[in-house]
């Protein structure tokens, strides 16, 4: 099992000051990352998710990343490839240089975006994103492999092109994809490419669902790329010595996390400023209801929030799903620096030697 | 069953077939559901009797009804009480996710899909002009006939 850290650039009640703070700890806490033995830095891309997530270059977030750490890699999770967001080539020349100045280090994931507020600021077509999307996931990996570079397509009709620099990583860097729907995982193996799962069920049904992955990617044959079978998830996570205070942070982080997450992808406004959404603490009898629930049968396999006893119960529910890799997301909107850095340390020195 | 959850539900109901039939945008939407396939079975749980409606999705068109839908990939279950709490804005979804006040089995995906359908209620209710008027006014009527009182009078039940 690999242990990575997610990284939204989530800021509740968002200033200047605020927000530059916010950028500079998640630099030191990948950095603290990298010492402990993490595996991953991923980052995601938005436009104009305020408060959700500040993070909209993520190129420039993990160059620094890359030269302020030794061996973690850096992963895009994921870059935004239909063209208004980003052109096919611009993502080949970014995600190669990275590759080089990190020494190899790079993780590529790609993807569509789902918000009303990054979609409508790109005047995207809305009807063509998810073709736009699979016709630069062709196009992206032929760039780091061929000399010359040709393509005419549905979107893109380009001349014989060198598109330099080459990734140093062989063929090119390992490809991922984001999976926002029920049976997104299975179409994203079918395409022989690792999976990104941001949403997840009962034990059972993540197991079949790592299953159906697996199969689809075993047929695939994939003629651009190189195939990836590699199934992520991306469980919110506070793991403290202390089991109360560890859920009275992971929890509120965990409550500001999927409810700035619901305004922005299932309305169907475009919201703008200050985000209506709680932000305290949840109250002692909230607070024991959903302590108690984590070993619920019925719960499910959603969180790493406690002790580390705790977090090695809910952490081996992944593993018997057949889960390959935990993206923990710590960086939660509501979570202070401080706690972030002690989940980062006692994850590392009292979870993870357990399961590798 | 509680009496203000139904009548949010048959206006739910209601809604999928507006929104097939006039909503604008309904290309972009549908293409955004495109390759969403399934039901998602909701069970209204508690003292004051049960209730069953379904949605199902066919590669970009929803359709919501009463009663059970066969062969679900997931489903949610709930107090009515819960409900009106959080179309109230009383009770965040996550929290009931959180603290088993919602019961998922199945598909965690279509678990979201339920949380949407909530949100997008509330979206509307928080709308400017005669569609958000209408909205606040059905949702404050269906939490009156639930006999829910919201503490943190978001919407006047």
């Amino acid at each position: 099992m690999k242990f990575s850290l997610f990284f939204e650039m989530q800021i509740s009640r968002p200033t200047r000051d605020k927000e530059a703070e916010c950028f500079r700890n998640c630099l030191e806490q990948a950095e603290l990352a990298d010492r402990l033995g993490y595996d991953c830095i991923w980052e995601v891309e938005h436009h104009g998710l305020y408060e959700y997530s500040h993070s909209s270059s993520p190129e420039i977030f993990l160059s620094f990343v890359a030269a302020r750490t030794q061996r973690i890699r850096v992963g895009h999770g994921i870059t935004l490839t239909p063209h208004r967001y980003n052109h096919p080539i611009r993502v080949a020349e970014r995600i190669a240089t990275l590759d080089i100045l990190s020494g190899g280090r790079v993780n590529w994931g790609s993807g569509k975006s789902s918000s009303l507020v990054e979609k409508v600021a790109f005047q995207n077509d809305l009807t063509t994103l998810h073709e736009q999307w699979r016709e630069a996931l062709e196009m992206i990996p032929r760039m780091w492999q061929q000399d010359v570079f040709t393509w005419k397509g549905r979107f893109y009709d380009i001349a014989p092109t060198q598109v330099i620099p080459k990734p140093v990583q062989r063929p090119h860097p390992p490809i991922f994809a984001a999976c926002s729907k029920p049976d997104s995982a299975a179409a994203v193996g079918g395409l022989g490419i690792g999976a990104l799962n941001f949403a997840v069920g009962t034990d059972k049904d993540l197991a079949e669902k790592v299953q159906a992955y697996r199969k689809a990617v075993e047929r695939a044959r994939p003629e651009a790329y190189q195939r990836n079978m590699h199934f992520a998830c991306t469980p919110p996570a506070c793991i403290l010595p202390d089991d109360r205070r560890a859920c009275e942070f992971g929890f509120r982080g965990a409550r500001f996390f999927a409810e700035s997450l619901a305004r922005y992808y299932f309305g169907e406004d475009r919201p703008i400023g200050p985000l209506d959404v709680p932000r305290d603490f949840l109250p002692a009898d909230e607070l024991e209801a959903a302590m108690a629930f984590r070993t619920d049968p019925d719960a499910e396999s959603s969180i790493v929030i406690g002790d580390p006893v705790r977090a090695r119960e809910q952490v081996q529910r992944f593993v018997e799903a057949g889960v390959d890799e935990l993206i923990l997301v710590m960086q939660m909107g509501t979570v202070p620096h401080e706690i972030i850095l002690e989940s980062i340390r006692t994850f590392a020195e009292r979870v993870m030697p357990h399961f590798r | 069953m509680n009496a203000g959850a139904a009548m949010l539900m048959n206006l739910s109901v209601q809604a999928t077939r507006w929104a097939a039939r006039w909503t604008a945008g309904g290309e972009a939407r549908r293409a955004e559901m495109k390759g969403l396939a399934g039901v998602l079975n909701i069970e209204f749980t508690g003292d004051d009797g049960g209730g069953v409606w379904h949605v199902s999705f066919d590669d970009g068109r929803v359709v919501m009804r009463k009663g059970a839908g066969e062969n679900p990939r997931a489903t949610v279950r709930l107090q009515p009480r819960d409900y009106l709490a959080m179309v109230a804005g009383d009770l965040a979804y996550s929290t009931a996710r959180m603290t088993g006040r919602i019961r998922l089995s199945g598909d965690g995906h279509f678990g979201i899909v339920f949380g949407a359908s909530v949100e997008n209620l509330r979206t509307a209710a928080r709308g400017p002009g005669p569609v958000g008027w209408i909205a606040r006014r059905l949702t404050g009527r269906a939490l009156r006939k639930g006999g829910y009182t919201s503490p943190g009078e978001r919407i006047p039940a």
